[in-house]
């Protein structure tokens, strides 16, 4: 019995020393691009992975084929003046997203290809749109005075649009397209870490129901403001809830894309434009 | 089904042999009741001895016994247990007749102070059953503290197959389950989150505790809900005679104990509070800092009151309450000011009534309920998220000593639970996720434990339970053999069906983010399938020692994917998948006159197969560590002073490593963000741990009254270990930096007791 249990111990002792193999990094193609209904193709950024041994920060591949077909037409990109950046440019022809059609992307560099698909949401209506009680209008620009500091708790403005089909969420973003003196709304002090601003102040929020508000937080800037509303397709709320909003270390932004990592999405959206004084 | 019907068949065919074993020819009984003299506390785990007779009892938790079948005559009758001179009586048994015995037993302690000494119900518990541990308040008192402020989870800790995730957490991980596979009871009340300070204490306030028992697995049918380990928290009866009261203040918190007599009964109340804040005000640090900087502000309590009354000979009442909270505020800086509050509230009845000498039972109701809420503005927005649990229970357990060969206890409980999650921003709320409503948890018991010969005794049964929204029904039977080699030694073994429809949440390395949720249908519930084999003894008066393996397979156990915590599909947030846990445990525990001291060897292994997690490989979690070392000490140089110390030694966690990285861009225009690539989960290990504490304490007459000054030094030669470890992707080549855990931190701590 003594021994029995001896060399059980002396088993499970020698065991003990047996890890698991970590996996070897090798280099992969990072995709990303999105298509709006109704609306030209911006670009497809194509990037690669990095070793956390790598001394060189480029990232953006050049020189890479990529081609973005609907089964009945193809439309192959070609590389912008910026690095890694990847353009339709045909003089021929335009690019414009259809709502409810399929687009797939190949991306082939060095040996590797890459692959995606997205099919596109339904276009998406506002419906009404509200300050507080005050109706605004849905096409029209409607001038509001920004609320003294006192009365930032009240409401924002409210949005309602009809469900796109085809959507597995939506977002609603606010940007300045046109800002006023570049005077900031929001006080100076204020060290404001949003997910997304730019130089016109970009805000995004993303949902799951079918109307939202834009508090006032969302904006940052004096003058011709929009209030977007988004309907997501799958792959873009995937990377939106794995990028933006996960406090993972490891976000996973790569659940759509064979062969690599990233994101080919697509969206509908429709905009409600306010100017603020 | 038909496991079912098996299952009860073989119930009663064992249950029937057992009643034939018990026949016997004489009809004299013995009975009585046995208390502390002082308090009048009845004392559960006496050992009563009849030597001539070989016979004897040992005393249940109401504090009665009862020895059947004695021959007629005088017989000397002896009452023991470890703390309490021993007492003993002759009397005359009388045939056909049952004679009455009562004992009063006289504290054994020495000068005013605790002895540490182990209990005949201790012993009977680690003969019978496995993977057991009970603890006193003393010896949780005696280990090192934090800040003064000593801490049961952190005693557990030190227990072999019981392992913290880092020192700023009190979650008790035991042989590879993380704390939500651990039923927590104060009082038979579940206690959803049994910390405080994110985790850096528990919510058991030492001074309400009147013992703690511990089932690290294999626990029989009267519990369920969890695939791991019970631990059931006694509070304290107050003092029946005269009010006593203890003080003690430490440096972050002050306590207070009454314990008080009420017409037929007791009551004690005990409270606990940190001061930092308080401390914060009366210093006015802010303005000491320059006026500028805004201190938040943070405190946490515990009361704890029970109330017994003894409602003649066969009834007895317990009211518990229980009510904790954390409370952290940080003031306005003109952008955001944010409350953040959460804790636990308990509270519940129970009856025990004697039926017979033979029959008694012990109705349950309770209410507990955990919740957090952040509260707050943002830029003048105002916010709030919310996320709770609450349980109503009614549970009924009754007891019944069929004979000498059988103790049978049956019982079964209906739960309602309440979950709620809903954020505000601004105007809009709506809830984070809907769970379906209030369900209800119906669970039911029936087990024996069968002293099948002098040597071999069988704990059996059979737990049913349910949970409506997982549309689903579990059937658990579990036994466990204890098998007596010699008067020392007994051999042991388990193995039973558990399972678990309720599972926390845990997002982020605080408790207030956790959040419990149910399982709901189609998901099936996890479960376990434990097997334990072990070996104890008492090789000495004064050494116990154990040896224990065990090996538990988990089903349908959940993991949360954080990366698709907003999706709409329940499975996608949740996925489930296998596991395995098993290991070693070793543990020798020593008691010889004013030395006490444990030491306990783990080695263990846990792995996880999900196949959404991982690519669908094993991975071990982070809280797998293949070996633990735990010492504790524990050396009384004198009536006044006493010294002690803990030592730990771990191999390193697991941890995923970042093999690379990647950009994306937010928008089409908009900045990047940088993303990491994991390796395999798990694969690689942390630096191995180790940590000393220290403790000396210092007895004396305050006013007249006994006091203890104490000092308190922990990670005694200031080992910095790693808590996690990040990398920053931003340098070329990206920058591998640890997060270190606390340096050494003495602190002092005064009681006075009267």
């Amino acid at each position: 019995m003594k021994y029995c249990l001896l060399a059980i111990v002396a088993l499970l002792l020698l065991n003990s020393c047996s890890s698991a193999l970590d996996a070897n990094f090798h280099s992969q193609l990072v995709v990303q691009g999105f298509l709006y209904a109704n609306e030209p193709l911006d670009s497809i950024i194509v990037r690669q992975t990095l070793s956390i041994t790598n001394q060189n920060p480029q990232d953006r591949v050049s020189g890479a084929s990529v081609t973005i077909s609907t089964g009945d037409s193809n439309f192959v990109l070609r590389e912008d003046s910026v690095r890694g950046r990847y353009i339709y440019t045909d003089p021929t022809r335009t690019f414009i997203a259809q709502p409810s059609k399929t687009y797939h992307l190949t991306v082939a560099w060095n040996g590797d290809t890459l692959t995606a698909q997205t099919t596109v949401p339904k276009a998406i209506t506002l419906d009404s749109a509200k300050l507080v009680s005050r109706s605004l209008s849905v096409t029209g620009v409607d001038t509001i005075v920004f609320p003294d500091r006192d009365s930032l708790a009240k409401p924002g403005i409210s949005l309602w649009w009809t469900p796109s089909s085809g959507s597995a969420g939506y977002g609603l973003e606010v940007i300045c397209l046109r800002p006023e003196d570049s005077n900031f709304i929001s006080d100076q002090n204020i060290t404001l870490s949003l997910p997304d601003s730019n130089a016109y102040g970009r805000y995004r929020f993303f949902i799951l129901s079918t109307s939202e508000q834009a508090v006032w937080l969302q904006f940052k800037y004096f003058g011709l403001n929009a209030i977007r509303a988004i309907a997501l397709d799958k792959n873009y709320q995937d990377f939106i809830l794995g990028v933006y909003l996960s406090s993972s270390q490891f976000n996973n932004a790569t659940l759509d894309v064979q062969g690599g990592l990233g994101v080919f999405g697509s969206a509908a959206r429709a905009s409600k434009k306010i100017f603020i004084r | 089904m038909t496991f079912l019907r098996l299952a009860v068949c073989l119930f009663l065919l064992l249950h029937s042999q057992g009643v034939l074993h018990a026949q016997s020819s004489h009809s004299a009984a013995l009975r009585g009741h046995v208390s502390d003299v002082q308090t009048k506390e009845p004392l559960p785990g006496v050992r009563i001895e009849i030597r001539e007779l070989h016979r004897g009892g040992i005393v249940d938790a109401a504090g009665n016994y009862d020895v059947k079948d004695l021959p007629a005559g005088p017989f000397k009758v002896e009452a023991h247990l470890l703390g309490y001179a021993v007492d003993s009586q002759i009397v005359t048994f009388v045939e056909g007749a049952t004679t009455t015995l009562n004992f009063s037993l006289h504290s054994a302690s020495v000068g005013g102070q605790d002895i540490v000494v182990q209990s005949e119900k201790e012993r009977e518990i680690e003969r019978k059953s496995v993977s057991r541990i009970t603890l006193t308040p003393t010896t949780i008192a005696q280990a090192p503290a934090i800040g003064g402020e000593s801490d049961l989870f952190r005693v557990l800790q030190m227990l072999p197959g019981i392992k913290a995730l880092s020192e700023v957490s009190s979650g008790l991980y035991i042989r590879g389950g993380p704390p939500d596979q651990n039923l927590i009871l104060l009082d038979h009340n579940v206690v959803y989150n049994p910390s405080h300070l994110f985790g850096f204490f528990s919510t058991f306030n030492t001074d309400a505790i009147k013992d703690v028992d511990l089932a690290k697995g294999g626990y029989p049918p009267e519990y369920g809900g969890r695939l791991t380990g019970v631990l059931n928290v006694t509070t304290r009866e107050g003092d029946k005679n005269e009010l006593h009261g203890k003080s003690s203040i430490g440096l972050i918190s002050a306590k207070q104990t009454f314990e008080f007599p009420i017409p037929g009964g007791s009551a004690l109340i005990s409270g606990r509070r940190t001061y930092i804040d308080a401390f914060l005000d009366a210093t006015n640090a802010d303005r000491w800092l320059g006026g500028s900087t805004l201190l938040p502000r943070y405190y946490f309590y515990d009361l704890n009151a029970k109330i017994d009354e003894e409602l003649g000979a066969s009834d007895r009442l317990s009211f518990s309450g229980y009510m904790g909270a954390d409370h952290l505020h940080y003031p306005s800086n003109g952008f955001i000011d944010i409350t953040l509050t959460w804790g636990n509230k308990l509270a519940s009845g129970e009856w025990t009534h004697i039926f017979s000498d033979k029959l008694y039972s012990r109705s349950f109701v309770g209410y507990t309920a955990y919740s957090s809420q952040s509260l707050g503005n943002l830029t003048d927005n105002p916010f709030e998220f919310d996320n709770g649990i609450q349980e109503s229970s009614v549970k009924e357990d009754i007891d019944w000593r069929a004979d000498e060969a059988h103790d049978i206890r049956i019982g079964g409980g209906l739960s309602r639970f309440n979950f709620n999650f809903y954020n505000t921003l601004g105007t809009t709320n709506k809830p984070i996720k809907d769970t379906g409503g209030a369900p209800y948890y119906l669970s039911g018991y029936a087990q024996d434990e069968w002293k099948i010969t002098d040597k071999l005794t069988a704990t059996y049964g059979l737990r049913v339970e349910g949970l409506d929204l997982a549309n689903a029904l579990t059937y658990d039977p579990r036994v466990t053999l204890a098998y007596q080699l010699d008067p020392l030694w007994t051999l042991k073994a388990s193995t039973g069906i558990y399972h678990q429809f309720l599972h926390l949440v845990t997002a982020g390395e605080f408790t207030f983010f956790d959040l419990w949720v149910p399982g709901v249908a189609p998901l099936p519930p996890s479960r376990s399938t434990q097997y334990i084999l072990g070996i104890s003894g008492y090789p000495t008066e004064n050494h116990f020692v154990s040896a224990e393996f065990y090996y538990k397979k988990l089903d349908n156990i959940v993991e949360y994917n954080e990366t698709k915590f907003l999706s709409n599909d329940i499975q996608e947030i949740f996925p489930r998948g296998t596991g395995a846990a098993y290991g070693m445990e070793l543990y020798l525990r020593e008691q010889y006159k004013d030395f006490t001291g444990w030491i306990g060897y783990t080695l263990s292994w846990v792995n996880e197969t999900i196949p959404a997690l991982n690519n669908g490989m094993q991975f071990y979690p982070k809280y797998d560590q293949r070996q633990d070392v735990q010492l504790l000490l524990n050396y009384k140089i004198s009536d006044r002073w006493q010294v002690g110390g803990t030592w730990t030694y771990a191999t390193g966690q697991a941890y995923t490593s970042t093999l690379g990285y990647y950009h994306v861009g937010l928008d089409e225009v908009g900045v990047e963000q940088s993303l990491d690539i994991p390796g395999t989960m798990g694969a690689q290990r942390l630096p191995d741990y180790h940590r000393a504490d220290a403790s000396i304490t210092y007895s004396f007459q305050f006013f007249g009254k006994p006091a203890k000054a104490s000092l308190d030094i922990f990670n005694l030669y200031s080992h910095r270990n790693v808590w996690f470890r990040v990398v920053d992707t931003g340098k070329q080549p990206a920058e591998i930096s640890d997060v270190k855990l606390l340096p050494i931190i003495p602190t002092i701590g005064m009681e006075v007791t009267y």
